[in-house]
């Protein structure tokens, strides 16, 4: 296209980065806090933050089992689906949950869980309705406000041209390892351009695999067209060839009563040994075509394969071992989405997983300020002579300020928003959501009207009080602080908090980069022009914006 | 005075049609073609059908990723479009020969 491969990678590297940056800065930014979605999640159940955390424990597993059913025939008798939920280490509680038979014209029935405490007889019923964490997650592929669908192929759109972004900026790294250790500061877009460069590179596997491992996620939406052509669309026959064990069963409509759940853990134990269980889940419970699944917590196995134990819910019939069929393309495809889930990664490899994804959202953002920063340089000399900067420029500009000030201050306003609406009015865990969208709303509001540094730095400042004020917040709507959660080892809690104040303060720091150390002294950089004051004048203007 | 001929080659020649060219055939061509490779690959492929839809479909993306690079790398424009064009042809073509 232009007179080489490697100018045409670079043209291409741009376009491809630019024109989406934004969509996959929110996408990235989301998922990267995805790894810690339960985690979030407890935090925004400040109900649960007291008497409720534990261990899983194989010795106490009969008798949960036993109390979760005479509670669950007694309080959802007609419920569609019965789950026991045993603790783990993300979800560290017991609680018995249901699904209620759907109303007409919907596809699905409300889910209602109780969290059984520590001590004490008393189920906790009461946790104020919150999207938590999982809102991120559905947020970095389901997008919000739009079908789900839509949303999907956008994402899927986007991503598509971050995996060309990603080949094309590797293609056109001629010196990919000497670079690796330049970084030349105070340089303008130069400086812009080594940070992007170290972002991406220092985690370019994790990058090239998150993107690929995107794509897989759905790859069943975005290319059907292997099962269209060897399955004649198919897709029941292609799914049922994949996973066997999987049956959909419906309920007769016959009252019959469900076996005790007890008696069936010795089998359980037969097969599994030691594993813990997860959770069992009753399909049409007191029906005649009821189903009893116990699911076993996988662990730091990699996969993501559900596959139960299943017996049949009235005579206590083994149907099921849980085993899959084990070929390379179905064990490749169940790493490669397992690899994008993470749901594997203990304590530490999860927090390199997040790492890297925060390096992600640096090498966008990197990216997008070094394009900025360069349009304003070239068009410096037209500003300076009254001409107004180019739409494209403002536009570059006012996105970058609301996207990359915005969605960390969106984040502490969804989660203000958790503690802060009444626990009692409609469509509560929506309003969080909205509160969330409000914040960046806003701060588009504010870029459109004023981009220059003192509105980066009231952003970045009002980002960074908000997510440091976050352990006070919790102290004051939580019947456990800081303190009280590092006692109890709730380490979870502890750890949202502490991060909050981390994320804060490094918001802080990128402030305090933007204070202009020359706007310190006004009168005599006003008085004296001499031609080596101009030059750093200059310089300083092209990081200023206007 | 320029004749609509002059015009409309003008039109063909700029960078504007440059790009938009090589843009429509990286993103749609590139799709069809990633498509049929991957209906081709599941019928071809000497595997169970569950297995090689499944391989052929997880290696779908690298072929639209090629694709798109392809496009904006190749000198002539209109070998951007109708290369791919014609490979996903020949694709289709195995596929009805094939399946």
């Amino acid at each position: 296209m232009k007179d080489s491969f490697f100018r045409s990678m670079t043209w291409l590297h741009t376009w491809v980065g630019l024109l989406v940056c934004w969509v996959l800065l929110l996408v990235f930014f989301a998922g990267t806090l995805s790894y810690y979605r339960y985690e979030m999640t407890l935090w925004s159940k400040p109900e649960l933050h007291k008497n409720v955390f534990q261990q899983y424990d194989s010795t106490k597993v009969a008798s949960e089992l036993d109390k979760a059913q005479r509670y669950l025939a007694e309080h959802a008798a007609d419920a569609r689906d019965w789950r026991v939920y045993f603790p783990t280490d993300r979800k560290p509680y017991v609680s018995y949950a249901w699904q209620t038979q759907p109303e007409e014209g919907q596809r699905r029935g409300k889910f209602v869980e109780h969290i059984a405490p520590l001590t004490g007889d008393q189920l906790i019923t009461d946790v104020r309705e919150s999207k938590g964490g999982h809102f991120f997650y559905r947020l970095h592929f389901d997008l919000h406000y739009l079908p789900a669908k839509i949303s999907r192929w956008i994402v899927g759109f986007c991503t598509m041209f971050m995996l060309v972004a990603l080949i094309s900026g590797i293609v056109i790294h001629k010196r990919i390892f000497k670079d690796f250790f330049s970084f030349r500061r105070g340089k303008g877009s130069r400086s812009w351009l080594d940070a992007h460069n170290v972002s991406s590179v220092l985690a370019l596997p994790y990058h090239l695999m998150i993107t690929y491992t995107g794509l897989v996620t759905l790859m069943m939406m975005y290319m059907p067209w292997g099962v269209m052509t060897a399955f004649d669309g198919d897709a029941k026959s292609f799914r049922q060839q994949l996973s066997p064990s999987r049956v959909q069963v419906k309920p007769v409509g016959i009252d019959a009563q469900l076996v005790s759940l007890n008696t069936l853990l010795p089998q359980v134990k037969q097969i599994w040994t030691d594993e813990p269980i997860k959770q069992v889940v009753i399909n049409n419970p007191g029906d005649q075509n009821s189903k009893i699944n116990f699911y076993r917590d996988t662990q730091e196995a990699v996969t993501d394969r559900r596959t139960a134990i299943t017996f049949n819910g009235v005579t206590g019939e083994l149907t099921s071992r849980g085993i899959d069929p084990d070929s390379g393309a179905q064990n490749t495809y169940d790493v490669l989405i397992a690899l994008h889930t993470g749901r594997f990664a203990e304590h530490w490899l999860r927090a390199l997983f997040f790492i890297s994804g925060i390096l992600g959202c640096a090498m966008i953002t990197t990216g997008t300020l070094l394009w900025a920063v360069k349009i304003r340089q070239k068009q410096q000399k037209q500003i300076k002579q009254g001409a107004k900067a180019s739409f494209g420029l403002r536009l570059v500009e006012g996105l970058n300020l609301t996207f990359i000030t915005g969605l960390p201050l969106a984040t502490a306003a969804f989660f203000y928003a958790n503690r802060l609406l009444p626990t009692d009015i409609a469509n509560r865990a929506q309003w969080e959501v909205n509160c969330f969208f409000i914040a960046l709303a806003a701060m588009g509001v504010l870029a459109f009207f004023n981009r220059s540094k003192s509105a980066w730095r009231f952003a970045l400042a009002l980002g960074g009080a908000s997510l440091c004020a976050i352990p006070v917040l919790n102290a004051l709507t939580s019947n456990s602080n800081l303190i009280d959660n590092i006692n109890l080892q709730q380490w979870p809690l502890v750890g949202f908090d502490l991060m909050c104040v981390f994320m804060g303060a490094a918001l802080f720091f990128a402030r305090k980069k933007l204070i202009n150390k020359t706007a310190v002294r006004p009168k005599k950089a006003a008085a004296v022009r001499s031609p080596k004051e101009g030059f750093n004048h200059a310089s300083t203007a092209t990081k200023e914006g206007a | 005075m320029q004749t609509i001929k002059t015009k409309l080659l003008q039109r063909i020649d700029s960078n504007n049609f440059n790009v938009g060219l090589r843009a429509f055939s990286a993103i749609f061509v590139g799709y069809l073609l990633a498509a049929t490779a991957t209906g081709l690959l599941a019928l071809a492929l000497p595997l169970p059908p569950a297995e090689s839809t499944l391989t052929a479909t997880m290696l779908s993306f690298s072929v639209y990723a090629c694709a798109g690079i392809w496009a904006f790398s190749v000198s002539n424009q209109w070998r951007a479009l109708i290369d791919p064009l014609c490979l996903s042809g020949v694709f289709y073509l195995l596929i009805l020969a094939i399946g």
